[in-house]
């Protein structure tokens, strides 16, 4: 019998609930700092976080732009998952605004991943999951 | 430039400029927008205000953004600082190294990929946007 594919299953969480993924990023100082962030195939962007954790996370700056949630300040992040596949800088934005609409939900969220990242993995879902496996090919 | 002194009524409708604003027409288009400066952090602004470099990058990168579109292979990665294009590789790791070699270590150093439209409003779904 094969293994199962190594995934990382969360429960929803927050109020309402919320699917969510834990994700790695890696500091222009190397360190590595885990954030939860909500899964939302609605974002158009890899990932926007605070503009706290932009100034922690940030390896380089990036253009400006707007949004329905106002202004996006522009980044370069480390993704440091290697158990996906995920090894590589993306683009990324910080808005305090967005960070505010997550937390209302469920304080522990940071952030909102969104679809750029989930094809990148494979994602699912089901009554109480939420679910990323690496994309096929991946060993 | 043109400068626009602020008095007690202006500095209110711009929310006290302790963020980025948007100034709209009757209409609701927007037609500018403000952000802070640094210096006004005495003044309450907020972490979301740029360094002055960032500043300036930024509006080289809207400057030069025509120019890259042309000069540059689409998807190039291109690095701004202080104004200037500093560097450009095929990668985002090779543009580091780039960047590494000329001494280019802040964080602040602007990069951007050519044939990228970063101007597009962008609507983010499912989520509650501010009122």
């Amino acid at each position: 019998m094969n293994p199962p594919p190594f995934e990382q299953r969360n429960p929803y969480k927050g109020s309402p609930p919320r699917p969510w993924v834990r994700l790695r990023l890696e500091a222009p100082s190397g360190s590595i700092e885990e954030l939860e962030v909500v899964a939302d195939t609605g974002n158009p962007f890899t990932l926007i976080l605070g503009t706290a954790a932009m100034s922690r996370l940030q390896v380089r700056n990036a253009p400006t732009r707007t949004s329905n949630f106002g202004l996006l300040r522009g980044g370069w992040f480390r993704l440091a998952m290697p158990d996906f596949g995920l090894v590589m800088s993306v683009l990324g934005y910080a808005s305090d605004a967005v960070l505010t609409a997550v937390k209302a939900s469920s304080p522990d969220f940071e952030g909102l991943a969104g679809l750029p990242l989930f094809r990148m993995v494979e994602y699912g879902g089901d009554a109480d999951w939420f679910w990323i496996r690496p994309a096929a090919g991946h060993p | 430039m043109t400068r626009v002194v602020l008095d007690a009524e202006l500095r209110s409708k711009l929310q006290g400029l302790t963020g980025p604003v948007e100034l709209c027409d009757e209409s609701g288009k927007v037609v500018a927008r403000v952000l802070p400066v640094p210096d006004g952090r005495s003044a309450g602004l907020s972490g979301e205000t740029a360094m002055p470099s960032e500043h300036d990058d930024q509006a080289a990168f809207r400057r030069l953004k025509p120019l890259i579109d042309q000069s540059y292979e689409r998807g190039r990665f291109v690095a701004i600082f202080e104004g200037e294009i500093v560097a450009d590789a095929a990668s985002f790791e090779e543009l580091e190294q780039l960047l590494r070699q000329k001494g280019k270590d802040s964080r602040q150093v602007l990069v951007i990929q050519a044939g990228v439209d970063y101007s597009e409003y962008a609507i983010i779904l499912t989520q509650e946007a501010r009122a």
